[in-house]
């Protein structure tokens, strides 16, 4: 298990090698200096001080010592400074990274909860109403673009009934309360969470069915057992194997769609840090953007396939 | 003897494309307590899904039981609820199905999927049904039951997940136990091991056991009653003894004693039956196996055979069953 897990990682190491080596490339060609990028904005900026940083950063070196230099620094945490504000990115990231993480945990968690269940009911009364509907729900679902459901879903549910805020992240001007940051995640949760849930929804269906076909099934209920036992024990379990990749695809999806949304509702995460670092032309902030965006697909990878080992044992004894 | 099982005409349906497959058309059969039963016939005879609905265990949609009895310990299975049946399933009846390889659920281990059954229907605590499962287990013939217990099928052999199967069978001690196939997916060696084992276990528990084969030969040895499927229709049942001495059917002689055929390669073999069996999405006129009976008349054609007394528990569907008599191998002429 352990052995396995550790064998995906190192799998990914040349990739995310590769990866850095792309985004190093990228940022070489990016507008703006590297060398700006570095120095923080409190140092006086003189043409003296910049040929002497340049010497100090080693931009005077070959491509490829560059390179090594500047994935010494990313390592040690030194994504550089902002453009815009000199602010430390690394820093920036840190202190969003938080609300991102929730916003794709409640939306996560609302269209697996929903997605899997209505999947399931879907698949065990197939044909009935209630399948044609959820077929239906899943259809418009999966055609509605989140950024126009976030839209609707103030107009309605902020604007019109005034049952939640409009946006951020907290009441302003109000002391951190979970209840109120609860209330204000829940609009573009689900927002992002409807288009997620459909697919979910589809995907359990299709592989609840197939699994129902299944012999070992059909020794479950020669056994006499319950049949919420049969479900949820033989049926959801082998049925979920499939649907893990598919969860573990859009987390990647999910992470770059909170841009959108988080411009939307105004929340203070990563998203809203990266529009406003396009806007501003701001690189350094760009480029540790696509870093971790990255980090995030690769840790999403890793993810699944300690989820796949977890439900699968062919997998964990492979 | 007490009747343990008592089937009447039991017909049963799928539907396919706006048709509808005739898969068991009114079979009757009846199984004592501790008796044995095997029922042949070739592949897609209804054999399988007559066993099934007497389980309740028929997939609706797309099949359903159109009509019959099926008396258990006098109760009718066949309108009995999903709660009755449920409490029947696995404790009075269990079933061991074709294939090891996909019957067991390949990603629990083995222990929980013989421990779910004791609990739901002994009433046992988790160790207790633990023990039970490892007895079990030791009883069927599998080395290191407490270890083995652990793992997952994907670490076992064929013979050994059929070994695993009827263990968890067994383990509520039923009364009666269906075995369909057990040995057809398994190699020559280890299906007649399984059979040994299943008889043995037989007379240890002292259950009934219906034998679902295509292979006669394989449990001629260990069943009293051999019924004939043919296109879901019963068209011989006999004392196996009987059976294979005077066989009154020519299906069943086809299947017994087929005349030897030259080969291209010179060798003697078997001639299977010509033919095929007839198309299930049609009701069937006349006698089912007319069109590839080397004996069949007019009225074959014409008029379904019923079940004719042809001897003292033995019954045939043959209009030309006393002409039978006359010969030994199937394609002889009469
Ligand atoms: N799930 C199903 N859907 C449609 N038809 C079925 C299904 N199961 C069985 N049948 C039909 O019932 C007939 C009998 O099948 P079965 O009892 O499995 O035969 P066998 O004698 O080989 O066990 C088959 O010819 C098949 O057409
Ligand atoms: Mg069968």
């Amino acid at each position: 298990m352990l052995a396995y897990f550790i064998r995906r990682l190192l799998i990914n190491i040349p990739l995310l090698v590769g990866i850095t080596i792309i985004v190093f490339v990228l940022a070489s060609l990016m507008p703006g200096d590297a060398v700006l990028a570095m120095i923080s904005s409190d140092t006086p900026v003189t043409d003296d001080m910049i040929k002497m940083r340049q010497g100090e950063l080693g931009l005077d070196l070959p491509l490829h010592e560059q390179y090594l230099r500047w994935m010494g620094n990313i390592i040690q945490g030194n994504l550089g400074y902002s453009f815009v504000s000199a602010e430390s990115v690394s820093k920036m990231i840190v202190s969003r990274i938080p609300a991102t993480l929730e916003l794709m945990g409640v939306s996560l968690s609302i269209s697996i909860i929903l997605g899997l269940t209505l999947g399931t009911i879907s698949a065990l009364k197939q044909y009935s109403w209630m399948d044609y509907g959820f077929t239906v729900f899943g259809f418009i679902g999966i055609s509605i673009p989140d950024f126009f459901l976030g839209m609707v879903l103030v107009f309605v549910f902020a604007l019109k009934l005034k049952w939640f805020p409009t946006s951020g992240f907290i009441t302003a001007g109000e002391e951190f309360s979970l209840a109120d940051n609860l209330r204000h995640v829940f609009l573009p949760a689900l927002a992002l969470a409807l288009v997620r849930t459909a697919v979910f929804m589809r995907y359990t269906r299709a592989s609840v069915l197939e699994v129902l076909g299944n012999d070992y099934v059909r020794t479950a209920r020669a056994k006499g057992l319950l049949q919420n036992v049969i479900i949820l024990r033989h049926v959801m379990r082998n049925a979920l194997i499939p649907v893990i990749t598919i969860i573990g695809v859009n987390l990647g999806v999910l992470f770059a769609g909170s841009v959108i949304i988080e411009t939307i509702f105004q929340w203070p995460g990563i998203g809203m840090m990266f529009i406003n670092a396009v806007t501003g032309r701001d690189s350094p902030v760009i480029m540790g953007y696509v870093l971790l965006t990255s980090m995030i697909v690769l840790a999403s990878n890793l993810l699944t396939d300690l989820a796949y080992s977890l439900v699968d044992p062919r997998i964990r004894y492979e | 003897m007490t009747r343990l099982l008592e089937v009447k005409d039991l017909k049963v349906r799928f539907r396919s494309d706006r048709t509808i497959i005739h898969a068991v058309n009114g079979i009757s059969y009846s199984l004592d307590e501790g008796g044995s039963l095997a029922v042949v016939g070739e592949s897609g005879s209804g054999k399988s899904v007559g066993m099934l609905a007497i389980m309740g265990l028929i997939p609706n949609p797309p099949g359903w039981v159109e009509s019959g009895q099926a008396l258990f310990k006098g109760r009718d299975l066949l309108k009995a609820s999903e709660g009755e049946l449920r409490l029947i399933r696995g404790k009075e009846i269990a079933m061991v199905f074709q294939d090891p390889m996909t019957s067991l659920n390949p990603v629990l281990p083995i222990g929980l999927q013989l421990t779910e059954a004791i609990q739901t229907h002994l009433g046992l605590d988790k160790n207790q049904a633990r023990e039970r499962a490892i007895e079990m287990l030791r009883m069927v013939g599998l080395p290191n039951p407490a270890q083995r217990i652990k793992d997952f099928p994907f670490q076992f052999s064929g013979g050994q997940r059929q070994r695993v199967m009827i263990a968890m069978a067994l383990t509520c001690t039923p009364s009666l136990l269906i075995a369909d196939e057990p040995t057809t997916a398994l190699d020559v060696t280890i299906q007649a091991q399984i059979v040994e084992l299943v008889r043995d276990l037989q007379k240890q528990l002292g259950m009934a056991i219906i034998w679902i084969s295509h292979n006669l030969g394989l449990v001629a040895g260990v069943v009293d009653t051999v019924l004939v499927m043919y296109s879901g229709f019963i068209v011989e049942q006999a004392p196996v003894d009987d059976l294979y001495e005077h066989p009154r059917h020519p299906y069943t002689l086809g299947l017994l004693h087929a005349v030897p055929k030259l080969d291209t390669e010179n060798q003697e073999r078997l001639a299977s039956i010509d033919g095929m069996p007839p198309d299930l999405r049609k009701p069937i006129v006349g006698c089912p196996f007319a069109p590839r009976c080397p004996y069949r008349q007019e009225k074959c054609d014409q008029q379904t055979p019923p079940l004719f007394e042809v001897g003292p528990q033995h019954q045939s569907a043959c209009w030309r069953w006393q002409e039978l008599s006359k010969i030994s191998t199937f394609g002889e002429p009469l």
